[in-house]
């Protein structure tokens, strides 16, 4: 009976011991992003989906590296199909491995699909237990094969490094990550409009060696600059300069780290002063009237610090220019948020979230607000009322021999 | 009947499991479709019901004594109807029982592993079952007792951890649904924390009768924080609207969880909580059929019954609620009816009331 048990207990140890469904990870396609297109082809809409695969075998030191011949580290490979699923899965048979989704960290939209609507584009990623929702959404210039087509000789993979700028330096100047959840979230509010930043190929402003050895001139490389506005039906409308997404930033308390120019308190527009943001912090405020009509008041509160001065006069001495400094930065602010106030009024789409704000703080008023809200934002009065405190102005306090007094 | 004596701690502990180790599927996902961002409310106005659950069971228990819900069913209502109400309860607990298996295995299909057959689950789980049963129920309440800390530390981090992605402002307006509203809303959430009627088949067994009730209120007050603590967790990262259309809103919520690149991928922390908890949750639906089927045949002992019984509750979950949206379906149409308005709040409440108008002869448990 013993000696059952023991024969026993070594079977089961043999059978458990192992992983049953282990996989190799170098055969996997280790897909680190994704771009969607809306294509036409015999009259019919088809997706066209772009995969970026990793290939883990060159990416071990001393197995990959340079050299003809030597394998890439990053592939693209794209599929049709009637969905994203279909048009994904249609790569399998052009790919030596099986597709792993969990590390995709950036889906990208075609410009053409987001025009049509975004809403079946986004079901597949949502609905997947292998993709996440934190992944970054992104809406490619053109179509995003093209983006992810870039190679690019620091970075080889685009979508790579897409994540990285989005991850690294979102909410640096006009960076506004914005992941799956975020955009579903606006969607599913109905009066908030989704917005996701754009993606662009532009051309490479500097050289690298490689560059420089190949024939048809520098290479193209990715460029995140504005936000993809949509309506709440999921539809893309326009897209927001660099100026109006900074504003777009600051109402929706997304920006981090940014630079605000303005006039030299003594020289003028022609000696800019650099202001660094350090922090800011927005606050939306509805006033109700008498009739019922609801008006926003957007309050900025920052804090900046003097980190350039672009000139050779002096003027950053005494306690005057330190108003006269916050004062500009106040206009400044106030202005650029005017401005896409306005531009998203004309587009008529309420990107700031001014409609959830009059639900959440006029909850009784928005039950007969809220069927008209897309009559009354173009309409709506914003005002903007910017605070700024400036905290230190770095090492120096003059730019070199700006001074006028001779030694003595 | 039962040899084994607990604790009023471990009952209370053992209680807890069995409230946390399933409300946390489906539950925010059926308050969200219904409340949006009051969904943490209808958590809190659970509690209510389930304090009443607590102190009907409570009133009954004091009535008779050393006897448990079976046992004494006969002596109130008389021998026929009492017999036939006690097996009406048995199905009740092997019926939810078999759920609440097929529920486990389908939820491990769902999120961790697809290819599995849901049987595969189902008969492991209650092989371990039967096992752990087997070893009595003072060493599986003693087990519980080592488990119920992990679950919740890990549903703590799951609620914690996705900080980043929260924004408490989506939780606004607060209430903004009718009182009526909630309160139908908090009924299908009351079934579930109702479950704690089963301490019924446990009072027996306890060392002391001190502190029972203040104990089991205790459990379902803080059952009823965390839910709602997770329910605000839930709406804080997904916004009211998008928490109703996740098929399980926890689970999504601890795939959030994203802390400086390394604390990644911690789903498993849920896939804890679900094998733990339902482990120690299916126990005590076994516990309550087969101890219960004894009790209404009058058989001395109920071992011999864990065998028959797991086979029949593997069958059960295995037959009926093919799909998710028969889930679903079910825990919004009928489980608030099935549950708290019949066999745990409403019933025993009847019974208690007979109870207090006729005074039934109470025969002192001898052994």
């Amino acid at each position: 009976m013993k000696k059952l048990q023991v024969l026993l207990l070594i079977g089961i140890m043999l059978l458990t011991g192992g992983c049953w469904d282990r996989t190799e990870i170098s055969d996997l396609g280790l897909i680190v992003a994704t771009g969607a297109d809306l294509v036409k082809e015999d009259g019919e809409d088809k997706v066209w989906m772009t995969l970026q695969m990793a290939n883990p075998v060159a990416m071990v030191p001393g197995g990959g590296g340079g050299g003809a011949g030597a394998p890439r580290a990053f592939w693209t490979v794209s599929g049709m199909g009637r969905s994203v699923r279909t048009a994904s899965i249609a790569v399998a048979e052009r790919i030596p491995k099986r597709l792993f989704w969990g590390q995709n960290r950036v889906f990208i939209v075609g410009e053409e699909a987001a025009r049509r609507n975004i809403i079946p584009f986004l079901d597949r990623p949502l609905r997947g237990h292998s993709t996440r929702r934190n992944t970054y959404l992104v809406v490619a210039r053109g179509t995003a094969k093209k983006v992810l087509e870039v190679e690019m000789p620091t970075f080889r993979a685009s979508g790579l490094a897409l994540n990285n700028i989005l991850e690294l330096e979102g909410g640096t100047e006009a960076i506004m990550p914005v992941t799956l959840n975020d955009f579903a979230y606006r969607l599913g509010s109905k009066v908030t409009a989704p917005v996701a930043p754009v993606v662009s190929v532009v051309p490479q402003t500097s050289l690298t060696v490689e560059d420089i050895k190949v024939p048809g001139g520098p290479s193209p490389t990715i460029d995140i600059s504005g936000i993809a506005v949509f309506n709440p039906e999921g539809r893309l409308l326009d897209f927001l300069n660099k100026e109006e997404t900074l504003g777009l930033m600051l109402v929706l308390n997304k920006s981090k780290e940014r630079e605000i120019t303005v006039a030299c308190p003594v020289k003028g527009p022609q000696e800019p002063v650099i202001m660094h943001l350090v922090r800011s912090n927005s606050r939306t405020v509805v006033h109700m009237d008498e009739k019922g009509i609801p008006s926003i008041e957007v309050k900025i509160r920052t804090i900046c610090d003097l980190w350039e001065h672009f000139g050779s006069h002096p003027g950053m001495t005494g306690i005057p220019y330190v108003q006269s400094l916050e004062k500009r930065v106040n206009t400044h602010i106030e202005k650029e948020i005017k401005m896409v106030v306005s531009r998203a009024q004309e587009l008529n789409t309420d990107i700031f979230g001014f409609g959830e704000e009059v639900r959440r703080q006029h909850r009784d008023e928005w039950l007969q607000l809220g069927n008209h809200w897309s009559e009354i934002f173009p309409g709506l009065e914003v005002t903007v009322s910017a605070e700024t405190s400036l905290r230190h102005r770095g090492l120096t306090i003059e730019a070199p021999g700006a001074r006028k007094e001779h030694l003595l | 009947m039962e040899p084994g004596r607990i604790s009023n701690r471990q009952l209370a502990f053992l209680m807890a499991t069995v409230l946390l180790a399933t409300v946390i599927y489906f539950m925010p996902q059926v308050a969200a479709r219904a409340v949006q961002q009051d969904s943490w409310i209808t958590a809190l106005l659970s509690t209510v019901w389930a304090i009443l659950v607590v102190l009907t069971i409570i009133a009954l228990s004091r009535r008779f004594p050393g006897l448990t819900l079976i046992e004494y069913l006969p002596l109130i209502l008389g021998k026929p109807l009492g017999k036939l109400l006690g097996l009406f309860y048995v199905f009740w607990f092997l019926g939810v029982g078999a759920f609440v298996l097929r529920q486990f295995a389908m939820l491990l299909n769902i999120a961790v592993m697809p290819a599995t057959p849901v049987a595969v689950f189902m008969v492991t789980m209650m092989v371990l079952v039967v096992y752990a049963l087997r070893g009595g129920l003072e060493v599986w309440t003693r087990v519980n007792e080592i488990l119920l800390p992990i679950i919740i530390v890990a549903l703590l981090m799951i609620m914690v951890l996705p900080y980043e992605s929260m924004d408490f402002r989506r939780l606004l307006p607060v209430a903004s649904h009718p009182a009526g509203v909630l309160m139908v809303s908090s009924l299908i959430g009351a079934s579930w924390r109702g479950e704690i009627f089963m301490a019924a088949m446990f009072i027996p067994a306890l060392t002391s009768s001190r502190h029972t009730s203040r104990n089991l209120m205790l459990m379902v007050l803080i059952v009823g924080l965390i839910l709602a603590a997770m329910e605000v967790a839930t709406v804080a990262v997904f916004g009211g609207v998008n928490a109703g259309e996740l098929e399980l809103p926890i689970f999504s919520l601890a795939r959030m969880i994203s802390l400086a690149k390394i604390f990644d991928r911690l789903e498993v922390l849920i896939v804890f909580t679900w094998v733990l908890g339902n482990f120690i949750k299916i126990c005590v639906f076994m516990y309550c059929s087969t101890v219960g089927a004894a009790q209404v045949m009058g058989f001395k002992k109920f071992d011999f019954l864990f065998f028959p019984i797991a086979v029949l509750m593997v069958a059960f979950g295995d037959n009926f609620l093919e799909n998710v949206a028969d889930f679903t379906d079910f825990l919004t149409h009928v489980w608030g009816a099935y549950g708290l308005l019949s066999f745990e709040l409403v019933i025993p409440f009847i019974l208690l009331l007979i109870t207090l108008i006729r005074k039934p002869e109470v025969k002192r448990d001898t052994r």
